[in-house]
Formats: C-alpha cells, sequence, structure tokens
C-alpha cells in the first residue's frame, strides 16, 4: 500500500466543549435565541440611563473620544472606551459563556451602542426609516450586506448551523434593556427561523404579531443573546418612558472585516482592559485571554 | 400538485400545519352522531369494525370507513389528499385509519417523538432539497368536535429538526414558545410530522373528543413494524371504492384508479 501524499487537516472543533449545557444547546438551537435575566442591576441600570442623557446633554465636541453620538442623539457607540460597566457588560461572564461557546471559542467584538427609543417620536428620514412601518422594525434576518439567492444558504460569515452536536454562527447579538420591557414591546422573533430551509412569505393573518411573534416581558438589566439569522423585529414603543437598549455584536475571530469600519482604537488602548482589547482584535492563533479565563470558570 | 411558499415554509418551521375547514361541518355533524351511536353500542359495531378500549387515554375504532360512506370519504378528503402528496412526492399511502374517543376520565397523551439528531431513520425522515420538502411518514389528526382552550393536540414546535436530547423536565403544559396548544375546531385537520414531538393535554369537557386519525407513508417504502392491522383490509375491500383500496395499496406501479382520481380533482 502506498499512502496518497496529502494534508491531514488538524480540525480545530475536534474536541470542542461548549460552556453550555446540554439542556441550553438544546433550547438555543431550537429557538435561536436565550434570555439571560439580571446581567446588570437595576441601580446600574439606571445609572447608565443617567449617563446617557448627561452625555446627550453635552456639545458634541465635549463628548469623550473615541465615544460617537448619531445625529439625531439617539445612538452612542465605543461607550466602554469611557464608561466601566459597559465595558465589564460586554465581557460579562454570563453572557459570554454563550457568545464564546456560539463563536467556536473564538469571540471578536464588532460593536457595541446604546440605543435611545421614545414614544411617538418623530424620526429625519435617513437610510434607515425605510425599514420602520407603523413604529415596528420590518421583520428581517441581518445581513452582512449581500443576501444569497435562498435564505437557506449558510452565509459562511454569519450563518447558522450545527454539526455533530456543535452550534456555530458567525454573528451572535447581544441585547440588553436598560429599562423594564412590557410583552409585545421591545424584541420580538420567530422562534425556530434560524433553520428555516425556505425563503420567507410574505406572512398574512388576523393579527400576525401575536400569531407568529414571540415577545418578552423584561426587567431591567435582562438579556437576550440570538443568532442574527433568527427572523426578528423590534416592536413599536408605546410606554410614556424612554426605552434604553445596549446592543452588541460579536463575530467569528476570523471574520473579515469587509467593509465594515474597526470598532478598535490603539490609540486609546489603555481605557481598556488587556483582555477586552483583544477581544476587539481578529483571530491571534491561541485562545484570547477571556477564553482561558472562561474556560477556568466553565470546564471544571 | 406541490405545497404553496408558505405552506413549505411553516411546515418546515413548526413540523405541523392546520387545514382549516377541511370537512364541512355537515360531514362532521354527521361522523359525530355515527360515533355517538357506536361508542354508545359498542356490543353491537359491524362486524369488521374492530375496537380496542384497553387504552388509558382514549377508546378506539378501527376499519369504519370500510362501513360508513362519510369516513370513505373523509379519508379521499381532497383538501387533506393534496397537502399529504404535496408533501410525499405525489406518491402518498395511508395505511392506519382510527377514531378516537376520549373524555374527561381517560388521561393526557404524553409528549412523544422530536428530533435528536443524527441520522434520519428512513421511514420517518424529514428533508428540504431543492425548494421542496419531503416528509416519508405524515400524520393527520381531523377533529370532530371544537377543541377548547388549553386541550388537545399540543407540540414542540420545531422539534421535527433538534440536533439535541430533548430536555426531560418539558411537559405537555408548559408554555410557548417551547410547548404550544394548538387551537383546532371542528373539521379543521393537523397534518404534522411524527418527529414533531407532540402529545394530546387532558380532555375537560363534559361531551366526549372524537378525533379520526390518519397515518401516512410514502407509498413504495415497506412497513417498519407489522401489525394485522395495515390496511387494506382485504377481506373487505369490496366495501370501499378502488381508488381508496389503491390508496391503502402499497404502490408497485398499478395504482392507476387513484393517480386518475387525484388527476380528476387536481391533486396529482
Amino acid at each position: 500500500m502506498k499512502k496518497m501524499d496529502q494534508i491531514i487537516a488538524d480540525y480545530n472543533s475536534i474536541g470542542f466543549k461548549s460552556f453550555m449545557s446540554e439542556d441550553e444547546k438544546w433550547f438555543f438551537d431550537t429557538h435561536g435565541y436565550i434570555v439571560i435575566k439580571n446581567v446588570l442591576s437595576k441601580k446600574n441600570a439606571n445609572y447608565l440611563i443617567d449617563k446617557f442623557e448627561e452625555w446627550r446633554s453635552m456639545p458634541k465636541k465635549d463628548l469623550p473620544a473615541p465615544m460617537t453620538i448619531s445625529p439625531n442623539k439617539n445612538v452612542f457607540q465605543n461607550i466602554h472606551y469611557v464608561e466601566k460597566l459597559y465595558h465589564d457588560l460586554i465581557i460579562n461572564n454570563r453572557i459570554m459563556k454563550y457568545v464564546s461557546s456560539v463563536l467556536l471559542h473564538n469571540p471578536r467584538l464588532m460593536f457595541t451602542s446604546v440605543i435611545r427609543l421614545k414614544k411617538n417620536e418623530k424620526k429625519k428620514k435617513n437610510k434607515f426609516t425605510k425599514f420602520i412601518q407603523d413604529g415596528n422594525v420590518l421583520l428581517h434576518r441581518d445581513t452582512n450586506g449581500y443576501n444569497y439567492p435562498f435564505e437557506s444558504f449558510i452565509n459562511p460569515l454569519i450563518g447558522y448551523q450545527c454539526i455533530n452536536g456543535i452550534i456555530h454562527s458567525g454573528y451572535v447579538n447581544v441585547s440588553v434593556t436598560l429599562v423594564d420591557v412590557p410583552k409585545d414591546h421591545g424584541i420580538g422573533l420567530i422562534p425556530g427561523s434560524h433553520k428555516s430551509n425556505f425563503n420567507t412569505p410574505q406572512i398574512e393573518s388576523e393579527d400576525p404579531y401575536s400569531e407568529y411573534i414571540q415577545s418578552f416581558k423584561l426587567s431591567a438589566g435582562d438579556a437576550i443573546v440570538f443568532v442574527p439569522n433568527l427572523l426578528h423585529t423590534t416592536r413599536k414603543w408605546k410606554m410614556d418612558y424612554s426605552r434604553y437598549t445596549v446592543f452588541n455584536r460579536y463575530v467569528f475571530g476570523k471574520y473579515v472585516d469587509e467593509g465594515y469600519q474597526g470598532h478598535t482604537f490603539k490609540k486609546y488602548k489603555k481605557n481598556l482592559s488587556d483582555e477586552l482589547y483583544e477581544m476587539e482584535q481578529k483571530n491571534i492563533h491561541q485562545d484570547k485571554l477571556i477564553v482561558k479565563r472562561l474556560k477556568k470558570l466553565y470546564l471544571k | 400538485m406541490k405545497l404553496n411558499d408558505f405552506e413549505k415554509w411553516y411546515f418546515d418551521l413548526k413540523g405541523y400545519f392546520v387545514i382549516k375547514n377541511a370537512v364541512s361541518k355537515k360531514d362532521v355533524s354527521k361522523m359525530r352522531q355515527i360515533a355517538n351511536s357506536w361508542f354508545d353500542s359498542s356490543d353491537k359495531l359491524p362486524e369488521l369494525v374492530q375496537k380496542d378500549f384497553s387504552q388509558a387515554t382514549a377508546k378506539f375504532l378501527y376499519n369504519f370507513h370500510y362501513v360508513e360512506k362519510v369516513f370513505e370519504n373523509l379519508v379521499l378528503n381532497k383538501k387533506i389528499l393534496r397537502f399529504i402528496n404535496g408533501i410525499q412526492k405525489n406518491n402518498t399511502r395511508v395505511y392506519d385509519v382510527v377514531l378516537a374517543k376520549s373524555t374527561k376520565k381517560d388521561f393526557e397523551t404524553k409528549l412523544h417523538g422530536g428530533f435528536e439528531g443524527g441520522f434520519q431513520e428512513p421511514n420517518q425522515q424529514f428533508v428540504a432539497a431543492n425548494n421542496d420538502l419531503f416528509a416519508s411518514f405524515v400524520n393527520v389528526g381531523v377533529s370532530l368536535v371544537d377543541i377548547s382552550d388549553n386541550s388537545g393536540f399540543t407540540c414542540l414546535p420545531g422539534s421535527h429538526k433538534g440536533n439535541f436530547k430533548i430536555p426531560k423536565d418539558i411537559n405537555l403544559y408548559d408554555g410557548s414558545p417551547t410547548v404550544v396548544n394548538v387551537p383546532i375546531e371542528s373539521g379543521d385537520a393537523i397534518v404534522y410530522t411524527p418527529l414533531l414531538r407532540h402529545g394530546a393535554r387532558k380532555w375537560t369537557e363534559n361531551f366526549p373528543k372524537y378525533t379520526v386519525f390518519m397515518r401516512f407513508i410514502y407509498a413504495k417504502q415497506f412497513h417498519s413494524s407489522h401489525s394485522d392491522r395495515w390496511l387494506p383490509y382485504e377481506k373487505y375491500k369490496k366495501n370501499i371504492s378502488q381508488e381508496l383500496y389503491e390508496l391503502e395499496s402499497r404502490d408497485q406501479g398499478q395504482r392507476v384508479k387513484l393517480e386518475t382520481f387525484l388527476k380528476n380533482n387536481g391533486i396529482f
């Protein structure tokens, strides 16, 4: 017998150990999301709301760098460089348990933002307003700017897949609410739609939201981790108080930047812990610091 | 006839589909009346009707569609056959037809089924390819009564495509999105893959619940288990139409009358 000259690949996932329990894997695989209660205390959530309003009242030129504010003053980004609570929230153990597992223990923070939404707030027309109808964000999947011919294609950069008991999605979204969210407000999604084999048809029903959409009664400080291939929406905000939401996206560490501007700032590196700054960087050929820490915590 | 885009999307997403008003209220009423009389005087059942009253969840009758035309028509129902034929690629076979009666004295049907990853059993597979889907085994339940809220057919949507062991602590009375109780009115049909984890909540009304269950398999396949009950009932084949007899028979290229029936009704 002669042996073929060939490369025998050293597959990274052999021996992969998720931090999620078997029941959690079943839930996440079946529904495409998981709710984590109380990742922030009510007191800290209120503190972040106060900070939001404090920054909002400041002249733009006085905002601490590298934080940025949107033209309508409702979205701040790079907040973790200036506020420790945001920094700690991004690397929160209970959140990163799922994020790291779904990203095959190669997580990278793509961006973080905090968003304010007020009832009946008039919005100036911009490139995003076409995605809102009657106050509801149109039901959608997140994309990286390219739609494959069929939705069931697994986009190698962001799509969901589960092979041999290992769950992977190239993007993971995390939404943390800073206020109490009544049911039928906030994030709504269609459980299981991340594994659809067909294009989404026009959904028609007497009451499509109650028939198809899963929404959540949340307390300030609760988080939802979900895969962006899940059909989701943001429901119209009808409460008298404003909605404040922290929205973080994590990506697989080998993700190519393909057009989006990096959200890491070498100049302000000292504002972050080594662990978080490293997590903002593309893949390194060893476990990142955060993964080493999580392995000690969850793989005892 | 193929399923439309919405039907495919929904069945793939949930593992079941409800065909509203599959059977007319008039036929439902007639079937319920007959069912009442059979179960009320079960010692005087027509000779070929078999019974099993030993189960804790319901009492069952078999072969009744060989006796009453309205039940034969139900098995050949066009709305149901169109859907099943769409799933089983124009080659379906009905091999089991059951009339079930549940009362408030009966127990719930515990959750069973559910796919937990790995290889699929060919006799019960669910697959999607080429913008279409296929399930080699499909169950249908037609209710002859209005089902009150929080009772009757209950399932774990999406569990037909699971990749992990189903948690043991999930029960029939948990809430959505994990466990869903499907609202049904008389004459509606639920079509589902047995890969879906499903059961039935306890019946709590004073009137009995009557359901006709039908099991369909891909007509070229063999049975995965043996039973004397599997159709057709050769001894009484003259009691039913040739197209129904063929629908109950394995496809060996001989089901000409059935094909004509399906074509004439826009199902093939």
